[in-house]
């Protein structure tokens, strides 16, 4: 999981070349990860402010912050599931890490989410919701965010190899998990008693709250965060053990 | 002269297709036990008993029909796959696997294609940009190399793809037939460079179906056939077994 010095500047190439051949050949290029989120976050508000007349103050926002932080684990979910696969003809060319080419899909997904959330910031400004000393926990957020998203796209992608229906199941349950996590609508809307099971069965919803908690709310995250940690040490060590169980996988590729 | 490269009763199996749908059992095989205990039915060798010790500075060809398991060898001194029986001992020094245009991405331009090829090979930025020029120039590419690569002949892709390898070098050097790239003017450079290369005191290891590049090149001769080791020795003697055969 913890890449080599040596493998760095390979880590470097793949990123910048996937990059620039995802964005170069389109006439909007880099401009696609500020509309997506955007156009999705108009159509909810469009969808629950205006035809079902719900949501609170700062929906829009609250929305945002949702979205883009749902994005980046589910763009890099599905790119993850077919990357070792799609790669065959390096894995057996030259001997590198399996991580390595995970890691480069959420580092290159990552892209989407640091524009997202210069998005988010603006509209943060625009609520008249300026920084706060809570801000300190964005950091912790980040790094246990990406600590989760590469532990799952390590997972996905030596699962992959095996199973390559692996994609298919992804598309749905990438779906389930959009509407299965606070995004459209508030985790204060799930009763009490239901809380914990509701953290369990939804990986990001902990992760999402905190988001909202920390920018629009100006709080610390609840007491639930603790779920999520959990969560990341989980994926984590499975992660880690599956690559090292899994040693002669480009055999099998 | 020390020995480099070491195989020692070497033998790597693969799993048969036929056998792979059960696959999603094989991941939970393989991470419940070491899969030590496998069904032999359900695998073949690919490779098996093989014995050699290679010295720096020696050329190694490779000889035995097709799907004999030559490439298998060449990935598995690349550390690409891993042994099932024995070992192969690899002293020092780094390998590089002679591919041509791995990770090509069509998108970019062939001068950015050619950093992140030499890249994948394993090669730092200092060591492309030293050799940036003479790679370029070798390739006879001239201005295309600012053009997407998607753009290429297959020829212009294999040009530069070799003209990568043979510039970034290695201790120990894998070649896994890559003498017959490009038109006839190309093809008699390439062999000339690769002859410089070994002349160079490069340990080489080349696979190929020319036993005149073998008898040419090679100072030792390793024939494979359907995985088992026929001969190892002098490429005179070995070739003629092999021809004979």
């Amino acid at each position: 999981m913890i890449i080599e010095k040596q493998h760095i500047a390979l880590l470097q190439y793949l990123v910048k070349g996937d990059i620039k051949a995802k964005y170069k050949s389109k006439m909007l290029g880099a401009l696609w990860a500020v509309i997506d989120p955007l156009v999705l976050m108009l159509i909810y508000i469009l969808l629950i402010k205006f035809i079902f007349q719900r949501g609170g103050e700062y929906y829009a926002a609250e929305l945002l912050v949702g979205l883009v932080s749902y994005r980046w684990f589910s763009l890099t979910s599905m790119n993850a599931s077919k990357v070792l696969v799609s790669n065959r003809k390096m894995l057996h060319t030259v001997r590198i890490p399996i991580s390595v080419l995970p890691l480069s899909r959420v580092l290159i997904n990552s892209v989407d989410f640091m524009v997202g959330f210069v998005l988010i910031l603006a509209l943060l400004f625009f609520f008249g919701l300026y920084p706060s000393v809570y801000w300190l926990w964005l950091p912790v957020l980040f790094a246990l965010q990406f600590a989760f998203i590469y532990a799952l796209a390590v997972i996905f992608a030596i699962i992959g190899v095996y199973f390559r229906d692996l994609t298919n199941v992804l598309q749905f349950g990438v779906r389930i998990l959009l509407y299965g996590s606070p995004i459209l609508y508030s985790i204060s809307q799930i009763p009490d008693e239901f809380q914990l099971l509701y953290r369990f069965g939804s990986p990001l919803s902990t992760l999402i709250e905190s988001y909202k908690n920390v920018l629009i709310f100006k709080t610390n995250p609840d007491a639930y965060f603790w779920v999520f940690g959990l969560y990341v040490i989980g994926l984590w060590s499975l992660a880690v053990y599956l690559q090292r169980s899994n040693k002669n996988l480009t055999k099998d590729l | 002269m020390s020995v480099l490269i070491s195989a020692k009763d070497f033998g790597l199996r693969f799993k048969l297709s036929r056998f792979k749908n059960s696959r999603i059992k094989d991941l939970l095989v393989n991470a419940v036990k070491s899969s030590k205990r496998v069904n032999q039915r359900e695998h073949f060798w690919a490779l098996r008993n093989i014995n050699f010790d290679l010295h720096r500075g020696e050329v190694l060809g490779v000889i035995g029909s097709n799907g004999s398991g030559k490439s298998t060898l060449l990935r598995s001194i690349g550390g690409i796959y891993q042994a099932d029986e024995g070992s192969i001992q690899i002293t020092g020094s780094v390998s590089a696997l002679l591919s041509l245009g791995t990770g090509f991405k069509d998108d970019l331009s062939g001068i950015e294609n050619l950093y992140l090829n030499a890249t994948v090979l394993g090669f730092s930025k200092q060591e492309i940009d030293e050799q940036l020029e003479a790679i370029i120039d070798f390739s006879e590419l001239n201005d295309f190399i600012y053009e997407p690569v998607k753009n290429y002949s297959s020829g212009m892709k294999a040009r530069l793809g070799f003209a990568i390898a043979v510039h970034l070098k290695r201790d120990i050097m894998l070649v896994d037939e890559i003498l017959g790239v490009g038109d006839f003017k190309f093809r008699q450079k390439s062999s000339a460079k690769i002859k410089e290369l070994i002349s160079g005191g490069r340990t080489v290891i080349l696979v190929s179906h020319s036993m005149d590049s073998i008898k040419n090149y090679c100072t030792k001769c390793l024939w494979i056939d359907k995985g088992v080791q026929r001969a190892f020795g002098e490429p005179e003697e070995v070739v003629e077994q092999y021809l004979a055969s």
